[in-house]
C-alpha cells in the first residue's frame, strides 16, 4: 500500500484523492488514433490494427417497442454480416454487435446508453424513435456524430448529422390522401384522421392539413388518442357519427389493431388507411408468420378494408432488382425472422451506412468530421429498389417523397401486396421543411 | 462518503456511462429528498411527485430554452431558471397543500394521483409553454458563457461535460441535504415529525397542523422542481409522451425513499444509488446468466432479452429486500452499528447510540 492510499483510507481526505485523480486524468483524454497507412485520418471506433469499424446501436430490445427494435436491428446485423463475409468495405469490417444497447424506448436510458458507447464507436448506426432521438440530438450535434435515424419524423431532414432513409411521415399521409381523392377519384368522400398525441402523430397531422389546403376534401374529423389508451370506443363512435368513409391512422400496431377491432365489433367498417408504423404481421397471426394462429382481425371482411402507406418494396417481389440478394441474405443469416417491413428497413439503413463509410474511406478520413462530410457528399445511394433511392447533399431536405399503397393479402409473405406503385402527389410537394 | 463522491469523476470506473448514470442518481436523490420531507418526516403520502418534477422541467424549458415561432423561450441563465423551477413548483405545492388538511394516508395518496393526470392534460394543451404533445427541447446548463454541456478546461484540467454536471448536482444535493438535516432539528421539523407520529396529539400540543403540512408540501415540491429542471436539461427534452411524467415516476420516488430509509436524510441518496445503479449493473451482467437463457443481441439466441431479465431480477430483489429489512438501507446501517456497539461493549467500550431512527414504510402509511 502506498502512502497516498493510506492517507485516503485514514482521513478520507478528498483532496488527496483528487490530486491522485488529476494525475490519472492528464494521461487519459487523448484518443487512440494511430496513424494508419496512407495517412488515413481516424477517430473513435476505428480499429486500424484489425481494420474494424465499430458502430453503436441504440434501440428498444425489451418493452413494447421491441417488436420494432428487434427486427430492425437484425436487418442491420444481416447486412453487415454479409458485407463482412464478402470482404467488407475495401478490407474494412463493420461491427455493430459489440455496441448494441437496449434503450427501452426511454429518453433517459437513451442518454445513458449513448454515453456508454460513444467513445468506442465511429457513429450511431441506429437510433430508434422520435423522443429518444431528440434526447441525444444536441449531444450528437456537438460531437459531430452521425446518427442513423430509425424514425421518419420531418424534423430530422434538416439536421446534417441525421442520416435518414425513406419518407417523412407527413409526406406519406399527404400522398395517401392524394391517392383517395385523385387516384381513386373519391373527391367528395368523407375523410378523417386519428393520430397518436405525440410528435409522431403531429407530423402525420401536418401532412393531413397540407392535403386539406391543397385538395379541399371533405374533412369530417381530426381525432386523437394517447399512447397508453386502451379503449377506443369514443373515437369509433365519433367517426361513425360523422360517417367517415376513409380514416387515416397515425398510430402503432397495438392501438391500430384495437381501433379496427372496436370498429368491427360496433359494426363500423370504414376504409382504414394505415401510416406505415401501424402495421405489423402480428396483427394477422400470433407470431407474424404465415403458419401462426390467425387473429380475430384476420378476416376478409375486415382486411379488405385496410390499406397501408409505405415506401418499401413488397417482400418477395423479385421484379425488384435488390430483392433476390436480400432474400438470400435473409435465408442465410436470419432464417427465423418472419417477413417484416422493419427487418427490410434495417437492412436498407445499413446499406446506406456502408455507402457513407465507403465514401469516407475513399476520402481517407474516418474521423467523426470526415464521416459527416462524407455523408453530406455521398450523393445518390440506391437500394436495388428495396426502398427509394436517396440523395445526400449539403442542401439537406427530405431524401424520398414517393409513397406506395398496399392492401392486406393474407397469401403473400408479410401479408402486404402493393396495389399502387409509389408516386408523389401535389400536396406533399407543398410541405416545407424549415431548419430546426 | 463525501470524499468518495467528490473523487468519483476521477476514479477509474468513471466512464462516460457511469458518470451520466451518477448524474441521474444525484438528480433523483434531490427529488427523493423532497418527498422524504413530505412523506418521511411529515407522514403525508404523495403519489403526485411526478407532477412537480414536470413543473420544474417545463419551467426550466420556458425560462432557459430557446423560443421558436410556436413556443416561447426566454433563454435566461441557469442561475435563474434552476432556482425558478423550484419556486414555481413550490407555488404549485402551496396550492395543493391544503388538500392534505382533510385527507390522510392512502386517501391523500389517491388524491395526489389525480395531480399526475391533471398534469398530463396541461402538458398537452399549453403548447406555448410545454411544446404540446410533441414536447420541447431544453438547453444544457449554462452560466453566462460557461456551458456545462461542453467539456471545459479549468486550471489546466479538462473536465468532461458529464463531470461538470455531476459536480453541479452534487453541490445542489449537498446543500439540500444540509438544509433538510437542519430542518429536522428546528421547531418546524420536530412539529412535522410529531404530525407523522400522531396528528391528534400534535394538535393538542399546540402544533398548527395546517401550517406544518403546507410547509412540508412547499419544501417537497421546491426540491422536486429543482430535480425536474436538472432532469430535463440532462435529457435535453421534455414531453408528455412517452409517459415521462407519469405515475411510474412518482412510484419510483416512493420506492427510493422506502428502499433508502423513510424519514432520513441519507436514505434519499442511498435509495437513489440502489434504484439508479442496480438496473444498470444488472443490465451489464444479465448477459452472463448461463444456459443460453438470455438474448444479448437482436439476432442472438435465448428466451428473454437482457433488459427484460434485468427488470425481473430487479423486482425480485426489491421484494426480498423489503421483507428482510423494511427500514431500508439506513436501517441496515443502523443494524450494523448496533452489532458493532454490542461487540465493543463486550470489550468495555461505551456503546454508540444511533442518531436517527428511520421509520418503516408501514408506520408512515398507518
Amino acid at each position: 500500500m502506498t502512502v497516498t492510499d493510506r492517507l485516503v483510507r485514514l482521513r478520507g481526505l478528498g483532496a488527496a484523492a483528487i490530486i491522485a485523480g488529476l494525475a490519472a486524468c492528464g494521461t487519459s483524454g487523448t484518443s487512440n488514433t494511430s496513424s494508419g497507412a496512407a495517412a488515413l485520418k481516424t477517430g473513435p471506433g476505428i480499429d486500424t490494427a484489425t481494420k474494424t469499424i465499430h458502430l453503436g446501436v441504440l434501440t428498444p430490445l425489451s418493452g413494447p417497442v421491441a417488436v420494432i427494435g428487434k427486427p430492425l436491428t437484425l436487418g442491420q446485423e444481416t447486412f453487415f454480416q454479409q458485407l463482412n463475409d464478402s470482404g467488407g468495405i475495401e478490407g474494412w469490417k463493420i461491427d455493430i454487435k459489440d455496441h448494441e444497447k437496449d434503450t427501452k424506448y426511454d429518453p433517459q436510458t437513451q442518454v445513458q446508453q449513448y454515453n456508454a458507447v460513444i467513445d468506442s464507436v465511429a457513429f450511431i448506426a441506429q437510433s430508434l424513435g422520435s423522443p429518444t432521438t431528440l434526447a441525444i440530438q444536441q449531444l450528437a450535434d456537438q460531437g459531430k456524430v452521425l446518427i442513423g435515424a430509425a424514425t421518419q419524423s420531418s424534423s430530422w431532414v434538416t439536421d446534417p448529422v441525421m442520416a435518414v432513409i425513406g419518407n417523412p411521415y407527413s409526406i406519406d399521409i399527404a400522398n395517401g390522401i392524394d391517392w383517395v381523392v385523385n387516384k381513386l377519384g373519391k373527391k367528395s368522400a368523407k375523410i378523417a384522421i386519428v393520430y397518436q398525441n405525440d410528435e409522431y402523430g403531429q407530423d402525420g397531422l401536418r401532412g393531413y392539413k397540407a392535403a386539406l389546403d391543397t385538395y379541399h376534401f371533405n374533412d369530417v374529423g381530426q381525432l386523437t388518442y394517447a399512447a397508453t389508451d386502451t379503449s377506443f370506443t369514443s373515437q369509433i363512435q365519433a367517426l361513425a357519427t360523422a360517417g367517415a368513409e376513409y380514416v387515416f391512422l397515425v398510430a402503432t400496431p397495438s392501438p391500430a389493431g384495437k381501433l379496427v377491432g372496436t370498429g368491427a365489433a360496433l359494426k363500423y367498417l370504414p376504409n382504414w388507411v394505415f401510416q406505415g408504423p401501424c402495421w405489423s404481421g402480428l396483427l394477422m397471426t400470433s407470431d407474424g408468420s404465415a403458419t401462426g394462429k390467425p387473429t380475430p382481425l384476420n378476416n376478409p371482411a375486415i382486411t379488405s378494408h385496410i390499406n397501408v402507406l409505405g415506401f418499401q418494396a413488397q417482400w418477395g417481389d423479385t421484379s425488384v432488382p435488390g430483392m433476390t440478394k436480400f432474400l438470400a441474405d435473409h435465408d442465410k443469416y436470419a432464417p427465423t425472422q418472419v417477413p417484416d417491413p422493419y427487418y427490410m428497413y434495417g437492412y436498407a439503413e445499413a446499406e446506406m451506412e456502408a455507402a457513407v463509410l465507403k465514401k469516407a474511406i475513399d476520402s481517407n478520413d474516418l474521423s467523426r468530421q470526415g464521416i459527416l462530410t462524407a455523408k453530406l457528399n455521398t450523393g445518390k445511394i440506391t437500394f436495388g429498389g428495396l426502398t427509394p433511392d436517396i440523395n445526400y447533399t449539403p442542401q439537406l431536405g427530405p431524401v424520398a417523397e414517393q409513397t406506395g399503397i398496399s392492401a392486406v393479402d393474407i397469401t403473400v409473405p408479410g401479408f402486404l401486396k402493393i396495389i399502387q406503385a409509389p408516386f408523389l402527389g401535389d400536396a406533399a410537394k407543398t410541405l416545407k421543411f424549415p431548419a430546426s | 462518503m463525501a470524499a468518495l463522491m467528490l473523487w468519483f469523476p476521477f476514479s477509474p470506473m468513471a466512464t462516460k456511462f457511469w458518470l451520466v448514470t451518477a448524474v441521474f442518481i444525484l438528480i433523483f436523490a434531490i427529488g427523493a429528498l423532497g418527498l422524504n420531507v413530505l412523506t418521511g418526516y411529515t407522514g403525508q403520502v404523495s403519489l403526485g411527485h411526478a407532477f412537480f418534477i414536470a413543473v420544474g422541467a417545463y419551467t426550466g424549458a420556458y425560462l432557459g430554452g430557446v423560443g421558436s415561432r410556436d413556443i416561447t423561450g426566454l433563454g435566461l441563465s441557469a442561475a435563474i431558471w434552476i432556482p425558478a423551477a423550484g419556486v414555481i413548483a413550490a407555488l404549485c405545492g402551496l396550492i395543493i397543500g391544503p388538500t392534505a388538511l382533510r385527507l390522510r394516508g392512502l386517501y391523500l395518496g389517491i388524491v395526489t394521483i389525480g395531480l399526475v393526470f391533471i398534469g398530463q392534460h396541461i402538458w398537452v394543451n399549453a403548447p406555448r409553454i410545454t411544446g404540446g404533445p410533441g414536447g420541447r427541447t431544453l438547453p444544457s446548463i449554462t452560466f453566462g458563457s460557461f456551458d456545462l454541456g461542453q467539456d471545459q478546461t479549468i486550471a489546466g484540467i479538462t473536465f468532461d461535460s458529464n463531470a461538470l454536471n455531476y459536480y453541479l448536482c452534487l453541490f445542489i444535493l449537498a446543500a439540500a441535504m444540509l438544509f433538510v438535516w437542519n430542518l429536522a432539528r428546528t421547531r418546524m421539523g420536530r412539529a412535522m415529525q410529531a404530525v407523522r407520529e400522531r396528528e391528534l396529539a400534535a394538535n393538542l400540543m399546540g402544533i398548527n397542523l395546517a401550517r406544518t403540512k403546507i410547509t412540508a408540501f412547499v419544501i417537497s415540491s421546491f426540491l422536486a422542481g429543482i430535480a425536474g429542471a436538472l432532469y430535463g436539461s440532462q435529457i435535453h427534452f421534455a414531453a408528455p409522451n412517452p409517459q415521462t411524467w407519469d405515475l411510474i415516476l412518482s412510484i419510483q420516488f416512493v420506492a427510493i425513499i422506502i428502499v433508502g430509509g423513510v424519514g432520513t436524510v441519507s436514505g434519499a441518496l442511498l435509495g437513489s444509488i440502489f434504484i439508479g445503479a442496480l438496473p444498470q449493473i444488472l443490465n451489464n451482467y444479465a448477459g452472463s446468466i448461463p444456459f443460453g437463457l438470455i438474448q444479448t443481441t437482436a439476432g442472438g439466441g435465448g428466451y428473454i432479452s437482457y433488459g427484460d431479465a434485468a427488470a425481473v431480477v430487479y423486482g425480485v430483489l426489491i421484494i426480498v429486500f423489503l421483507i428482510v429489512e423494511p427500514r431500508g438501507l439506513v436501517g441496515l446501517a443502523a443494524r450494523a452499528r448496533r452489532l458493532a456497539a454490542r461487540y465493543r461493549s463486550t470489550r468495555g467500550a461505551p456503546p454508540s447510540v444511533p442518531s436517527q431512527r428511520p421509520a418503516s414504510a408501514e408506520e408512515v402509511v398507518k
